[in-house]
């Protein structure tokens, strides 16, 4: 870590420094905007929605395949950021702890979904709803987010992380639980797949 | 350079339609209720609560070994014993959980921590014990392990749940790690106090009454962690 890097978090550990200053909110990074929010500035959680809600609702739209369950999954998500944000350590990335609270309650979810034996695809996710396509500009575009979710899963939600949300390796492999090395050969593998599918769907 | 180094071209992503306005105003609305309630410890506050948890077990136990008539050589050596397995609890609290989730290092490094001091616990006792009793003659004989081993596991009951009560919430990446490390806390703080208290100093005992907690407690840990320390 750099030097800088050690002073703003010890600053944080220790609830001073320059972390709710008058810096404004556009120019504000996400850790400063949680810490403001969780000092009880409700512009600052509105400006921390604006920047974190597309990535995580992203992320959610490409794991459930359903607009409907995202959008559920989302308010569940922001929910239980409320309600720990006063667990929230000063200096955490905030993205990594927001997808690893979204990824849980996807997890929560698929669980308790199975266990209420709903109409569940082989890999036990929820069926891919049809006309959905309006979310997508191009026909490329399409038939990569197809190729996307033809994925093993373990290839998917290492794309998916650090490509398409764009976490560091190093954050992706925390949420995963896996070594950032196997996360590294997770993505190659996963993007090589895509490239052949992609290739494929041209050559039609 | 192996293979999965070469980098390839990037892929073009587009972006998803975002939320529906109705949506996104009911997240707002409700992420915008009693937010003056917001405001939780601190990182160095929550460190310093446990500490003051684990401490008091440690202070307890030492009191009940201050009470008995013990040697004072055996007694100073119990009692630096205990300031060094401190140092120890103090350095897994400070490097596991008081960092934020995210910049508290790699996740091996924190799991070797969690099951390798158990088992440097172990040696330690080794090299602290007097004798070694034939497993079947302390069996039969050590009437006494039962209720030390009891005692071990209600301090550090208590030394890990507050330990694990302190950081509820707090992390939603490693849960289980983090909350395996709280119990090694707790587990370190009884069982290095209880060395001060118990004044057996035969191998299997401190193995068994006092050693195996400690293990036991990193395993419990780790079950409630993911369940506590997860948002």
């Amino acid at each position: 870590m750099s030097a800088s890097g050690d002073a703003s978090l010890s600053a944080a550990w220790l609830g001073v420094g320059p972390f709710v200053t008058d810096t404004s909110l556009a120019a504000a990074t996400l850790e400063e905007l949680m810490e403001r929010y969780v000092d009880g500035d409700r512009a600052a959680f509105e400006a921390l929605y604006q920047r974190s809600s597309p990535k995580l609702f992203g992320y959610l739209l490409r794991l459930t395949r359903n607009r409907e369950r995202a959008e559920d999954l989302l308010q569940v998500t922001y929910a239980k950021v409320h309600r720990a944000r006063g667990s929230y350590l000063r200096g955490a990335p905030v993205l990594p702890w927001f997808i690893a609270i979204a990824r849980r309650s996807f997890l929560d979810e698929r669980r308790s979904a199975k266990v209420r034996t709903e109409d569940l695809s082989a890999d036990g996710t929820l069926p891919e709803p049809k006309g959905e396509s309006d979310d997508l500009s191009t026909d490329v575009a399409e038939a990569l987010e197809r190729a996307l979710d033809s994925l093993p899963e373990a290839y998917r939600e290492a794309i998916l992380l650090t490509k398409i949300t764009g976490l560091s390796l190093a954050e992706a492999s925390e949420i995963l639980g896996a070594t950032p090395t196997a996360l590294k050969l997770r993505v190659h593998r996963g993007y090589l797949q895509l490239r052949e599918r992609l290739e494929q769907f041209k050559r039609r | 350079m192996t293979s999965h180094e070469e980098p390839l071209p990037e892929l073009e992503w587009s972006d998803p339609a975002p939320p529906s306005a109705k949506v996104s105003a009911s997240i707002q609305q409700a992420c915008s209720r009693d937010l003056e309630k917001g405001r939780g410890l601190l990182a160095w506050q929550r460190a310093l609560l446990s500490v003051v948890v684990s401490g008091a077990v440690v202070a307890a136990l030492i009191a009940l070994g201050l009470m008995q008539k013990q040697e004072a050589a055996t007694l100073r050596a119990a009692l630096l014993g205990a300031a060094g397995w401190g140092v120890v609890h103090l350095a897994v609290l400070l490097a596991g959980l008081a960092r934020p989730p995210g910049r508290r290092g790699s996740r091996e490094l924190r799991w070797a921590l969690a099951l390798g001091l158990p088992l440097v616990f172990f040696v330690y006792l080794a090299l602290s014990a007097h004798s070694t009793l034939p497993l079947s003659r302390f069996l039969l004989e050590d009437t006494h392990a039962p209720t030390c081993g009891l005692f071990t596991l209600m301090f550090g009951a208590a030394a890990a749940g507050g330990t694990l009560l302190v950081w509820r919430r707090t992390d939603p990446l490693t849960p289980g790690l983090s909350g395996a490390l709280a119990g090694l806390c707790g587990g370190l703080a009884a069982a290095a106090g209880i060395g001060v208290a118990c004044p057996s100093h035969e191998a299997w005992h401190l193995w068994l009454a006092h050693g195996s907690t400690v293990l036991a407690f990193v395993v419990v840990g780790w079950a409630v962690g993911r369940k506590w320390l997860a948002p």
